[in-house]
């Protein structure tokens, strides 16, 4: 009988002693302290197309919520982080059959543009997003807990004088453009209608409207790029003023418009890119971002243009004039990839503090940085903007990754569409006043958390790097 | 020690029927009428006159009565057609030897005979002063007598024959009804037995019949034996035993007469024992045994060992110092068992360990084991067969026979093989497991140093997901095919072992006899 049990016991003993060394649950430990998060489209979400295009609403408190766009019956959607920032909830606007148009092509029914616009009367945060397929607008309100709510089916906006939009919702911007302490939409088509439209009224109708003339022939013309901002530092009303990027244009182009007294000015200022390359045709104006880089309370406009290997990013400084435009008509710093041949660089812009020194870092995207790969390209620029915008460091998420480092951590995932949109949210770490980096690709989502940054945190120096968390 | 020897040896005749007498002068008259008597009978039924044959066997036994001769009286009686005669003399014959070896067959012959008898009988209303000519005795009946079946009507008495006889179609209506014949069934051929006469000078000596097993008498001795030779073995207190051959036939009267010569050198020694019938063994156990209670006979001087046994009795010994010219008596007085015996066989028991309430008790096949009464647990267990086990409550003098068919254990194989599987999973399962650690460890360490980000969709996570989920699955079949060896080495698959026990009694049974009394055993199935 002994010999019969000592085998089996035997047996038993290194069975447990296998399982005791075998992880059941180990590798969701280690996947919730990844420092990138992969979110992936939540199953019930049914656009493919997730990553494309999404922003924050960290300004209405929801710190770790995403809202991503869609299509199809799934226009729009808000994902809540959980702890390890996975995907904790998904709220999904719909809409139904007769509220919007249904087409075979799924792809002609995606939401373009979203904009944050004002809250709703019980003080939850609004969306605005534009379908230009069909041209009309959707108004979504967020509340902090349950279904969103889309306020209406669409918003149809009527071309002054008669006529049919063309591309209406392709690049949607919001601001306070009267002066009236409320936002405003801003809302082109292709014929050069240019609506601003104050939310503060109960019918979505245009305000304003001016045919804007530009040295380009109408027929190439297409807006795309809108960025509001208060490019004018003395305007005595405090008014904002409007970036609208038309790239399609010849060789592209950026109007900046002014709102004095309430109403649109149609001459709008210019801005042409510098001296392109002989043969060559930029997308200049693709992408268009208004912050204050420099700390000098005006904000400066950086614009996007894609164009090959001719592939550029400006940086359009402001002067802080008085009482005139303080945007300068050269670019005060051109950016280009160093290390890397890009392809889009420039299709899309964002900015975040990563190492948390105060100075945002600018994000460049390249979604389709290579032919080989599919791949996409994310580049960081550190730059001490106040003092003269010399790069400190440059480097780049995606292919081909892992060669360049960040702050001298090795950056990974080369993934196709990478770059698409770019974002941060401030993941309210006490140990970390950087932010995270959010990045969107095709299908997917990356969250970096670089709390493992290392380094001096804060410091300006080159050579000084944040400290790991 | 006086030794004398014989004085002489005088022998034997051996009187044939044919023969001449013999000469001896102690030769019994009536023995030798009885001779005489029985080769006229013989003569005559060898001529196929077999009633003056039967007569002549009469005459015999008148001169000697020994039953054989009434045997023989009977079956010339029943050749001859005497039917109620030979019934007769067949019940004289069982009436004055009842243990005679073919008395059960003699029995049978009576009743076949008695039968036709009476389906030969008129009806009831015959004239009573008529006498069947069976019912003659057959003492009465002349020599000469022809039975009347077989008498032709010429030579019928005249006074036998009626006066006014008809012809068979002529009789009236109230002449009595003619006898019927006898039919007598087909019976086994039966022929006269010879016989033997045994005297011996002196008279008294024991006769023993081919071995000492097998008590004949007190000499003078007279009957029958089967036809053939046999060995007489003669023993007289204080006379040398003789050893004599007699060839057997039923032609004749073998006579044999035997002088003792005196013993001196030898002791005499009676052996006797409260229960019959016991083996008498003598020095040697391993000779087997030599006679049977009660016994005398010699044996030499010295000291000898004598074992008495019996079933149903405690074995017995003594010794005793046989001195020349002396008689010995021992006398056993055996004492009844109070315990029973086990036996234990079977085919596959060969070599198997037998305990009894836990204790080794033999190793099949055992024979006869001694086994108190009481209830006891008895275990048969064998390498390599499945054991058996069962409560048997034994009685005293009762001989418990168990046969045990020990089923063979079923094969280990399909346990190793599952161990061995068991023992792959598990190896697989530990290996992929420390795969999944090593990995874990890596991206733990690449994560918690901060030079490098490592993403949650991480093709490591994926493989070390994976090598852990197939490490686990590894070890939930390790641990099934563990529960399958486990179950293949302890299940109790194919047949059970059984037994089958069946007891017999040992009776002690008291039994008296001539010249003896006490106690016998036998065996009830």
């Amino acid at each position: 009988m002994r010999s019969k049990i000592l085998p089996i016991l035997s047996l038993f003993a290194l069975l447990a002693l296998g399982q005791a060394g075998c992880p059941w649950s180990g590798f969701d430990g280690v996947e919730k302290d990844a420092p990138v998060q992969v979110l992936e489209r939540p199953e019930k979400f049914s656009s493919p197309q997730f990553g494309l295009r999404f922003f924050m609403l960290t300004d209405a408190g929801y710190e770790r919520s995403i809202v991503v766009s869609g299509q199809y019956t799934d226009p729009l959607a808000v994902i809540k982080l959980d702890a390890s920032g996975r995907i904790g909830s998904t709220r999904i606007a719909r809409v139904d059959k007769n509220s919007v148009v249904l087409t075979d092509d799924r792809q002609k029914n995606l939401v373009e543009a979203m904009v944050r616009i004002g809250d709703s009367p019980r003080g939850e945060p609004r969306v605005l997003v534009g379908v230009p397929q069909y041209d009309y607008l959707r108004r979504v309100t967020i509340p902090e807990t349950g279904s969103l709510l889309p306020e209406e089916a669409r918003l149809y906006l009527t071309r002054p004088g008669g006529g049919e939009l063309a591309n209406l919702g392709g690049a949607l911007g919001a601001g306070d453009l009267n002066g009236i302490g409320s936002l405003d939409w801003i809302v082109a088509e292709d014929h050069f209608t240019f609506f601003v439209m104050d939310e503060n009224t109960s019918e979505a109708t245009a305000l304003q409207s001016c045919p804007v003339t530009t040295p380009s022939s109408a027929s190439e013309s297409m807006y795309r790029g809108i960025a509001t901002g208060r490019f004018f530092e003395a305007d005595p009303a405090g008014l904002q003023t409007a970036a609208v990027g038309f790239p399609r244009t010849s060789g592209g182009e950026v109007l900046i418009f002014r709102f004095p007294s309430g109403e649109v000015d149609c001459s709008a200022d210019l801005i042409v890119p510098p001296v392109a390359e002989p043969g060559t045709k930029p997308q200049f104006g693709t992408a268009l971002l208004a912050a204050d880089l420099n700390g000098d309370g005006v904000d400066d406009l950086v614009v996007g243009s894609p164009d090959g290997a001719n592939s550029r990013v400006f940086v359009f400084m402001s002067s802080g004039a008085p009482g005139s435009r303080s945007l300068q008509d050269l670019p005060s710093y051109t950016l280009m990839p160093s290390e890397v041949d890009p392809v889009d660089f420039g299709k899309a812009l964002g900015l975040a503090d990563l190492d948390g020194d105060g100075t945002p870092e600018l994000l460049v995207g390249d979604p389709r940085a290579s032919y080989r790969t599919n791949s996409g390209r994310v580049h960081i620029f550190r730059a001490d903007w106040a003092s003269g915008g010399a790069v400190l460091e440059e480097a780049f998420l995606g292919d081909p990754s892992p060669t360049a480092k960040l702050l001298g951590v090795d950056l990974k995932d080369a993934t196709s569409g990478l770059g698409s949109c770019l974002g941060a949210l401030d993941w309210g770490n006490p140990d970390w006043s950087g932010q995270e980096l959010v990045v969107g690709a095709s299908e997917l989502i990356f969250v970096y958390f670089l709390t493992t940054l290392t380094g001096d945190q804060g410091t300006d120096d080159a050579s000084g790097l944040p400290d790991p968390r | 020690m006086r030794i004398q020897l014989v004085s002489f040896v005088a022998v034997v005749a051996i009187g044939l029927t044919s023969a001449a007498p013999h000469t001896l002068a102690q030769e019994d008259e009536a023995l030798t009428r009885a001779k005489q008597s029985f080769a006229e009978g013989r003569s005559l039924y060898l001529q196929q006159k077999y009633l003056e044959a039967a007569a002549s066997f009469l005459k015999a036994y008148e001169a000697k009565p020994i039953p054989a001769f009434l045997f023989n009286a009977a079956v010339a009686f029943e050749r001859g057609q005497g039917y109620p005669d030979a019934v007769k003399n067949f019940k004289l014959y069982l009436e004055k030897a009842p243990k005679a070896a073919d008395a059960e067959e003699i029995k049978k012959r009576i009743a076949a005979l008695e039968k036709a008898l009476a389906d030969a009988q008129p009806p009831r209303d015959a004239p009573p002063d008529r006498q069947p000519p069976d019912r003659q005795p057959p003492d009465r009946q002349p020599p000469d007598r022809q039975p009347p079946d077989r008498q032709p009507p010429d030579r019928q008495p005249p006074d036998r024959q009626p006066p006014d006889r008809q012809p068979p179609d002529r009789q009236p209506p109230d002449q009595p009804p003619r006898v019927r014949a006898v039919v007598v069934p087909v019976l086994p051929k039966l022929e006269p037995k010879g016989v033997v006469v045994v005297s011996t000078k002196p008279e008294g000596a024991n006769l023993y019949l081919n071995n000492k097993m097998n008590l004949l008498g007190p000499s003078p001795w007279q009957g029958t034996l089967a036809t053939g030779e046999h060995t007489l073995l003669i023993e007289s207190k204080g006379y040398r035993p003789e050893k004599k051959t007699v060839s057997v036939s039923p032609d004749r009267i073998v006579d044999l007469y035997v002088a003792l010569s005196q013993e001196h050198y030898l002791g005499w020694v009676q052996i006797t024992a409260s229960s019959p019938g016991a083996l008498i063994y003598i020095d040697d156990k391993g000779v087997g045994a030599v006679a049977r209670t009660p016994y005398s006979g010699f044996l030499k001087p010295g000291m000898h060992k004598i074992w008495v046994e019996k079933p149903g009795f405690e074995e017995q010994r003594q010794e005793v110092e046989v001195v020349s010219s002396s008689t010995h008596r021992v006398h056993f007085d055996l004492k009844g068992l109070q315990h029973g015996w086990l036996s234990i066989d079977g085919p596959t028991a060969q070599g198997a360990e037998v305990l009894l309430d836990g204790k080794a008790l033999c190793t099949a096949p055992c024979e006869k084991v001694v086994v108190q009464p009481g209830t006891h647990k008895i275990l048969v267990r064998r390498k390599g067969h499945k054991p058996v086990q069962t409560e048997l409550i034994v009685h005293k003098l009762r001989d418990y026979q168990m046969k045990v068919d020990l089923a063979p254990k079923p094969s280990l194989v399909s346990a190793y093989v599952a161990y061995g599987v068991a023992a792959a999973f598990l190896a697989g399962g530990i290996t992929l497991g420390f795969l999944s650690k090593n990995i874990e460890k890596d991206l733990r360490k690449e994560i918690d140093d901060g030079q490098s980000l490592v993403g949650s969709n991480d093709g490591r996570i994926l493989r070390g997901k994976a090598y852990a989920w197939v490490a686990n699955g590894f070890f939930g079949l390790a641990g099934v095919s563990a529960i399958f060896g486990i179950y293949y080495t302890f299940a109790d698959r194919g047949p059970a072992s059984a037994f089958r026990v069946s007891g017999r009694n040992v009776a002690v049974l008291p039994e008296f006899g001539p010249g003896y009394a006490g106690l016998s055993g036998s065996f009830r199935f």
